[in-house]
């Protein structure tokens, strides 16, 4: 193949792997950035890196596996498979969806960049005022970072825009909009919320690079500018943790019933939870501002409204399992690693209300205790059913078959590594997060070597992964057209492999008349 | 390992959301595993919904069961929101007996605590056991977040802002204070303690604390015993540009005087056997002056000595984000050196003076250093230069130096 189709194709499914591909590279990296100061934790006095590169380090972990990782994969499944889930030619802009994938990319390399030019940003990806300010933070590094993420922005925003155009009005006739697959749905949920806060995001960084730059005063201490800061992100950064979870959730829901062999329970009640999760996700954004002091009446209902917010989530859980029902379940990999992340998203959800009490919160915030519920959900649970989904569309991806053996040791051990790792990180929940080290009179070392270990672990199980699907490119044998006996309509929309692209853009007049 | 009112009341709110927790998560986790092996499949036959590519599945799904789910989920959870909300209420508001307000600033990087009394102390926060205290919780440059997981509390530190926190400390212990917001690179160092010790003893500690405030005045305290007999003459070594104290001890078992002579000339006529007194004067330069016990009538005694005031070269110091500036940019091998130090800048310094200072802060030589200086307070530092060549200034406080907080002076 030409390697220039790469670099000018707009391709929906060529896209989609530019997006699956980059993100996974994006994944590596943000897994080594892990592993690294894993390894400067797992032993008390540890000098292996100092503090100033291992706040860098914790924050482009943060900031690559969250919004270089999570959010874009689910970009590279929906680019492939929502025209075929509903039968448009393309999307609706396949030249802007070019564009939104290459300012992805130019945007995690200027965010990323900072380690070549004298430092990347150390500051958390939460990039918490007045810490980001010039005077603490005089460097480069959160000016990349933060126009890197400005990038990002314009990308996601773009994106969902072009994917709102072609699920409401590229959808194959007679289509109703209730009976598009499920994964699909997630997809809507999923660039709903990205069209509302990810602009929080974009704008507060603008805001962010003008008052380091251009003399601005939105976040200086006279308005209390740390809070107003917090507000800002955390109005963007709490949907966001759905727009990670939602595609996961929809491949989840592709997944179960293909390999139970029953429809999906209860989908109407899905859909309804799904909804009312999207609604709530914006008004829950508190709970990550609970010791901040602001305004309790505000804190009060935010803690409610978050412990409110596990019910549409507990529906759905429960509707996954009784589909189960009265099916032939068959533990093929996909299933195994989509019944394996259900299990540890469970204990992620379940530690999630604990975080929502405004009583126990205040205890737990900005320790383990923090860090361990949210990689149960984010990796443990969103991440492990993203992985789910890549062996369950790998056949359709590329035409073969990845390896059922290594996929199977793939699902176990990323399990007993991330039980490990995290698992193990509730006892240790005394000890802040992103500090660089810690006295070996905390007692904090034993426990934290297991961490480190299980990180290991974990990250030989991924590379197991990338392994067997580089493999199985070449090696792996040809997948039959509908491998899984799919409920999704893309199963049977074209030939599993890429078909040769069209000469030229794709027509876009043409592409819209055809509706 | 210290303990607080609110530690029960929060661990007890969390064993409520574990136990309840287990139970559904391991309710679940068994129908998850149940249901997928009860249904395993065994031979090739299929559901007859089975899904077929590109069919629309059918409808399934029970309202009883689904709203069923959403009452008794919701029905837990209602029940949790109640506990949680009336532990908060018990947390959020002090009581009306706060017998001690504190005002607590985290800064980069520590933590400073200024009583009403008019003190301050740095990282170590004392507090008498079993009264209500309430901190008021600032920061002057980024944020922070005081947390004591012993206690189960913890609030942010956010500057332009003043969050409340309060706290009963029962019983007598001493807990972990820690950052737990990233602050920058000291964020890891940020640790401090939290001692409650019972009521008298925490109102001596006060009295201590009001004694030994630090100015930038500077004060040379001796202590001499006085004798009737002195075979060998004594000798005191002092800098000049400060005050002179001497603390006299009569050790005699009869009264007994002491004269100490020009350019001073003051003297003490009489102290009892076994007492103390203060003998304090100014020495604004240098000089040599002899000292000798007398007997009641006035003459020698025995007891004598010689009070050398060397001549020393003062440099003012001032401290401020993130300078360190002395006033003279040299100074000379064959005097001692009177460092002045004030504190001018928001937030707390000190002042270090040493041959070598390095990145990392374990290798830094210090020769001498002031106490920890909040901000307006000031210290005196008598140094002897050991050696010609560079002299460092810095101030030790994590990260300080490493942002600007670092000068040399040459020793010629
Ligand atoms: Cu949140
Ligand atoms: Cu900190
Ligand atoms: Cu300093």
């Amino acid at each position: 193949m030409d390697w220039r189709r790469w670099l000018t194709t707009t391709n929906h499914k060529d896209i989609g792997i530019l997006y699956l591909v980059t993100s996974l590279v994006f994944f590596v990296i943000g897994g080594v950035l892990a592993l690294i100061f894993r390894t400067q934790l797992a032993q008390p006095e540890s000098t292996l890196v100092e503090p100033g590169l291992y706040n860098q380090l914790v924050t482009m972990h943060g900031a690559v596996m969250a919004l270089f990782f999570l959010s874009p994969i689910a970009f590279g499944f929906a680019n492939y498979l929502v025209p075929l889930q509903i039968g448009a030619s393309d999307l609706a802009f396949p030249r802007i969806n070019a564009l939104s994938y290459w300012t992805f990319v130019l945007g995690g390399l200027v965010a990323a960049s900072g380690f070549a030019l004298g430092g990347a940003a150390d500051v958390g990806w939460t990039f918490y005022s007045p810490l980001t300010n010039k005077q603490y933070s005089p460097g480069l590094g959160v000016d990349l970072a933060g126009i890197g993420l400005v990038l990002l922005t314009v990308s996601v925003v773009v994106s969902t825009i072009n994917f709102f155009a072609t699920i409401l009005a590229h959808r194959r006739p007679g289509l109703r909009l209730y009976d598009m697959p499920m994964f699909t749905w997630s997809i809507v949920f999923t660039i709903a919320i990205m069209l509302a806060a990810f602009p929080a995001l974009g704008g507060g960084l603008l805001m962010l690079v003008a008052d380091r730059h251009f003399g601005t005063h939105f976040f200086s201490a006279q308005v209390e500018g740390g809070l107003v800061w917090t507000h800002i992100f955390w109005f963007f950064g709490h949907p966001e943790v759905y727009v990670f979870l939602h595609p996961a959730l929809g491949a989840t829901m592709e997944i179960v019933p293909a390999f139970s062999r029953r429809p999906l329970y209860g989908k109407r009640y899905i859909l309804w939870s799904l909804a009312i999760a999207t609604v709530l996700s914006f008004i829950v954004w508190v709970h990550h501002m609970f010791t901040t002091g602001t305004d309790e009446r505000m804190r009060e209902f935010m803690s409610l409204t978050t412990e409110a917010i596990s019910i549409p989530f507990s529906l759905i859980f429960l509707c996954l399992i009784a589909t189960l029902w009265r099916g032939k379940v068959h533990f093929r990999t996909p299933m195994n690693m989509a019944l394996s992340a259900m299990s540890l998203f469970l204990l992620g959800g379940v530690t999630g209300v604990f975080l929502s009490s405004l009583a126990l919160d205040p205890n737990f915030r900005g320790t383990y205790w923090v860090v361990a519920h949210f990689h149960f959900t984010l990796v443990g649970g969103t991440m492990l059913m993203l992985m789910a989904g890549l062996y369950y569309w790998y056949p359709k991806f590329t035409g073969r078959m990845y390896n059922e053996r290594l996929g199977n040791i793939h699902v176990v051990f990323s399990v007993i590594g991330f039980l490990m790792t995290f698992l193990t990180m509730f006892f240790i929940s005394d000890m802040p997060r992103r500090i660089y080290t810690y006295d070996a009179a905390s007692g904090w070392g034993p426990l934290n070597l297991v961490v480190t270990v299980g990180a290991f672990v974990f990250g030989a199980a991924q590379a197991l992964m990338l392994f067997n699907l580089l493999w199985s490119l070449k090696h792996g044998a040809p997948a039959p057209e509908d491998p899984w006996r799919g409920p999704g309509h893309e199963w049977m929309s074209s030939p599993a492999p890429t078909p040769a692209p069209a000469p030229g853009p794709a027509p876009i007049a043409a592409d819209v008349a055809g509706k | 390992m210290g303990d607080a009112a609110s530690t029960p009341i929060v661990d007890n709110l969390f064993r409520l959301y574990f136990t309840i927790g287990i139970i559904l998560t391991l309710l679940v986790f068994f129908f998850l595993v149940y249901s997928a092996w009860r249904f395993r499949a065994r031979g090739q036959e299929e559901p007859a919904d089975a899904p077929r590519a590109g069919e629309v599945p059918p409808n399934r799904g029970h309202p009883y069961v689904v709203f069923g789910t959403v009452i008794v989920v919701g029905a837990i959870l209602f029940g949790l929101s109640i506990g949680t909300l009336s532990s908060h209420q018990f947390l959020e508001h002090p009581p009306d007996d706060v017998s001690l307000v504190i005002d607590a600033t985290g800064f980069q990087f520590g933590w400073m605590f200024e009583y009403p009394q008019g003190f301050q102390t740095f990282r170590e926060l004392r507090v008498p056991a079993n009264e209500a205290i309430l901190l008021r919780i600032t920061s002057p440059d980024v944020m922070h977040k005081f947390h004591v997981a012993d206690y189960n509390i913890g609030i942010d530190a956010i500057p332009g802002r003043t969050n409340h926190l309060w706290f009963n400390a029962t019983g007598p212990g001493v807990a972990e204070i820690r950052c737990a917001e990233l602050c920058g690179i000291g964020h890891g160092q940020m640790v401090g303690s939290i001692a409650a010790i019972p009521r008298a003893e925490f109102d001596a500690w006060v009295q201590e604390q009001l004694a030994t405030l630090p100015t930038p005045n500077f004060v040379q305290v001796f202590d001499l015993n006085v004798t009737r007999e002195g075979p060998v003459p004594g000798q005191l070594q002092a800098v000049a540009g400060g005050e002179i104290h001497l603390r006299l001890t009569n050790n005699a078992s009869t009264t007994l005087g002491f004269r100490l002579g020009g350019p001073y000339n003051v003297s003490v006529p009489s102290m009892a056997p076994n007492s103390a007194a203060w003998l304090n004067f100014s020495a604004p330069g240098p000089a040599t002056a002899t000292y000798e016990a007398t007997n009641e009538t006035g003459s020698r005694a025995g007891f004598s000595g010689t009070l050398r005031v060397l001549e020393s070269q003062r440099v003012t110091v001032s401290l401020t984000e993130w300078k360190v500036t002395p006033s003279a940019k040299t100074v000379r091998l064959d005097q001692p050196v009177l460092f002045i130090v004030t504190n001018d800048g928001k937030i707390v310094h000190d002042l270090n003076v040493g041959g070598h200072w390095d990145a990392d802060p374990d290798s830094r030589d210090i020769h001498a250093k002031t106490p920890d200086l909040a901000a307006g307070r000031g210290a005196a530092l008598a140094y002897f230069p050991r050696a010609k060549g560079t002299l460092y200034l810095w101030c030790n406080l994590p990260g300080h130096s490493e942002s600007g907080m670092l000068t040399t002076l040459e020793v010629v």
